[in-house]
């Protein structure tokens, strides 16, 4: 089985705004008032190391269904695809939302080219198992400005 | 209400990319992975959050994204990941 190389982590910064802004929400609607949550340091990067093995879960899901197709390219519908497979399944229709206002964004702009690897012909893997072996110390906290 | 991305999409990418079985990913992969990335933390953060209430605190702590990740079948990945602390602690809370 290939496991990924110690992988970068997802900018604390960012999770924390998400994991604020939720709680945030959630005190209101049950409190009827704004209230800061206070919450971990710990529990921030617990929430970063379970997104970064999502992301190698999903990836690994989504390169599976692609290559059930004999193609190459991961594409929205091999995503959309894995997320139904691991039963993230009401994840599909904000994330078609998502990707018709971002493409209704881009629609003026020069098409970008797919990515690739160096790449080498692996065996099938466990993906699960692949994921919770992709998980490693990560660098720490840092931030990163978001791209459009 | 499609705005710029909480999480960065170049950063997504390399994650994706570390993994060596991932060959050629389209341009709307990472914009998806952002989006799902986002919606993932969203059910996490409010599953952690039930386990604070219910463990009547004010703070939310490892443990309860532990908590969290041990109920539900779709964390089920992420199991050994962040583990439960020692049962004593949730005896003691209760």
């Amino acid at each position: 089985m290939v496991v990924p190389p110690e992988s970068e982590e997802l900018p604390r910064a960012n999770i924390k705004r998400i994991v604020k802004a939720k709680l945030a929400e959630l005190a209101r609607s049950q409190l009827g008032q704004e209230r800061d949550i206070p919450v971990q340091k710990e529990a921030f990067q617990a929430f970063a190391e379970s997104t970064r093995i999502f992301i190698h879960y999903l990836s690994a899901t989504a390169n599976d269904i692609c290559r059930e197709t004999k193609r190459q390219t991961i594409n929205a519908d091999d995503v959309l695809r894995a997320l139904d497979d691991l039963e993230f399944g009401e994840f599909v229709e904000p994330l078609r939302a998502s990707l018709e206002g971002y493409k209704a964004g881009r629609k003026s702009m020069p098409k970008k080219s797919s990515t690739s690897t160096s790449k080498r012909k692996t065996s099938t893997t466990k993906n699960k198992e692949k994921a919770q072996k992709a998980f490693r110390e990560g660098d720490g906290e840092d931030e990163e400005e978001t791209m459009q | 209400d499609f705005k710029t991305h909480q999480l960065p999409l170049a950063r997504i990418k390399k994650i994706m990319k570390a993994d060596e079985d991932v060959k050629m990913i389209s341009a709307e992969a990472p914009v998806l992975f952002a989006k799902a990335c986002e919606l993932f933390i969203l059910e996490l953060t409010f599953r952690a959050w039930m386990h604070t209430e219910e463990n009547k605190r004010r703070t939310l702590q490892r443990n309860d994204v532990a908590g969290a990740i041990s109920r539900a079948d779709i964390f089920d990945f992420l199991v050994d990941i962040v583990p439960r602390e020692e049962l004593k602690v949730t005896f003691l809370s209760t």
